[in-house]
């Protein structure tokens, strides 16, 4: 019998289908991902992310109409470090975990400008929007363990590619190859002949001029010394580089660990498109944090709003209070372990309105937990309080579950 | 593209001091790099790029060579391109050597070789 009740209770969940979740929208607060886009309302494709000077000046070309004009729609991330310094960013420098190297690294500076064809949400079509806005990450876990013990693999392997490559640079340097010797003989010719009638500086040029007889020495020489490097008659080489790419293949780039976020952003508001007569038209700073571990992940958000365009106290109702500030915060449990079909998680929201007394602040505390069934089936079930108190119950378990009680009712 | 430079880098005879520089790109590639300078004059071992290192004085590099074999592996998901800039500043003039390879499959590693010679002419 039980089995019975079991069968029917899938049954009807599944049949029930994992839409009935209506009730239970687990992204309420969401950290933005491009500040002053996200305030002037951009969706995230629209933002332009050049990650270089060139694409960064042909983005802004194509935008201004050649220069010609001031954008009317655009929005830009732009990462500093990345686009103004000449260095780069290897494996190691992205694992490093110290304040300045993270810092650097996910720094971003977020600009955007909007003009609008007539009102839409709290934009007016006479004006023009500017938003300048900053995002970085204060601390910023370390890659899995499973991925740093593959880098320290991928080292050794290299070293040990390394250290052959050294012995075959001290045998090259003893090469009494006829052509090699000539080469070498005939570039220090040229060098010393050059230098007899110019200066040190000038020779270091000629070096360098692509066109000289000495540049074609050189090149003919350093392709030689590649052939002469590329020799590996035993295949030793070429099984640690193939190795190499295994490891580097297996390699996921998680990260595991405490990770904290700070963004902000504001909004200007030109009248009548006046660069001379603006006001403030929104702003908010939020901070995201959490830590991410194995089976167990953490997440919390809070964040102050000035002006939003969508008041979360009032259940995202379109603002239309003028200077409001709003204060919401989250956090979200959750226990999802690998190779299981079971994942919980239990989410609690508080929303506030700051700036006036009429509107009281709420919260909201949900368990959330699925089962999947089969590949795109799952049994789920929610409970918990909603803000205005009430009790909240869902998920297609739970409907399963009270049509079970319905159907043996004793009449 | 090349993976492999022998070149000459000129010095004068004084007591100012060379560095060398290496970068390795494109960002997200892991590198391993084993540094030498004939003579016992500085051995090194990197893993990812190599910040200006003070490598000699002038004099002392004269008739010495930089011998550089670093093998940089192509982990990131958004280019295939592995490139290494070696800076040397200090000797006569600034110069800046640039070798890079786009690989063929993802994951590939590539080894690159370097031999500079250090004159005083």
């Amino acid at each position: 019998m039980k089995k019975y009740i079991i069968l029917l209770l899938a049954i009807v969940a599944l049949q029930r289908g994992f839409a009935q979740e209506e009730g239970v929208t687990l992204d309420l607060l969401k950290a933005a991902s491009s500040p002053a886009a996200n305030i002037l309302g951009f969706a995230v494709s629209d933002i332009e992310k050049p990650t270089d000077l060139s694409s960064l000046m042909l983005s802004l070309q194509s935008a201004s109409n050649t220069f010609n004009a001031l954008p009317s729609n655009y929005a830009l991330d732009l990462a500093p470090y990345f686009l103004l310094s000449k260095k780069t960013f290897t494996t190691t420098d992205l694992n490093n975990t110290d304040f300045g190297s993270v810092f650097r690294q996910t720094f971003i500076i977020s600009l955007g400008v909007r003009n609008v064809d007539s009102v839409l949400d709290n934009f007016k079509a006479e004006n023009t929007y500017a938003g300048l806005g900053f995002k970085f990450s204060i601390i910023r876990p370390k890659y899995i363990a499973e991925d740093s013990v593959l880098l320290s693999s991928i080292h050794r392997k290299a070293r040990e590619v390394n250290q052959f490559n050294q012995q075959e640079l001290k045998k090259w340097k003893e090469s009494q190859d006829p052509q090699v010797l000539y080469l070498r003989n005939r570039r220090m010719e040229i060098l010393r002949n050059y230098r007899q009638s110019h200066t040190a500086e000038e020779t270091v040029a000629m070096q360098q001029d692509s066109t000289s007889e000495y540049f074609s020495v050189e090149r003919q020489l350093s392709f030689l010394l590649g052939n002469f490097t590329q020799k590996d008659s035993a295949g030793f080489k070429q099984q640690l580089l193939d190795q190499i790419q295994q490891d580097a293949a297996k390699f996921t780039a998680t990260r595991q660990g405490f990770s904290m976020e700070i963004s902000g952003g504001l909004g200007s508001e030109f009248i009548n498109k006046q660069f001379n007569n603006s006001r403030l038209f929104n702003a908010g700073i939020w901070t995201s944090f959490g830590y991410t571990g194995k089976d167990l992940t953490l997440l919390g958000l809070l964040r102050w709003l000035y002006n939003p365009d969508r008041i979360i106290a009032m259940d995202n109702m379109p603002n239309q209070i003028a200077d409001i500030s709003t204060f919401d915060g989250g956090f979200r449990l959750m226990y999802a372990p690998k190779a299981t079909r079971f994942t919980a998680s239990l989410e609690t929201i508080y929303r506030s309105v700051l700036s006036t007394e009429t509107i009281d602040p709420s919260w909201r505390l949900i368990f959330n937990a699925d089962y999947a069934l089969f590949k795109n089936q799952k049994l789920t079930f929610s409970f918990g309080r909603n803000f205005d108190g009430t009790l909240s119950r869902d998920g297609n378990l739970v409907a399963a579950l009270t049509f079970l009680a319905g159907f043996g009712n004793k009449r | 593209m090349n993976t492999s430079l022998d070149t000459v880098y000129l010095v004068s005879n004084t007591e100012a001091v060379v560095t060398l520089e290496i970068i390795i790109g494109a960002t997200g590639q892991t590198a391993q790099t084993i540094i030498n300078v004939s003579g016992g004059i500085f051995d090194h071992e990197v893993e990812g790029s190599l910040p200006e290192t003070e490598i000699g004085t002038n004099r002392a590099l004269i008739d010495n060579e930089l011998s550089i074999s670093s093998v940089i592996v192509d982990m990131s998901p958004d280019t295939n391109v592995t490139e290494m800039i070696i800076r040397l500043r200090g000797g006569i003039a600034f110069r800046e050597y640039h070798l890079s390879k786009v690989v063929d499959t993802d994951k590939e590693a590539v080894p690159y070789v370097v031999l500079i010679h250090f004159i005083n002419i």
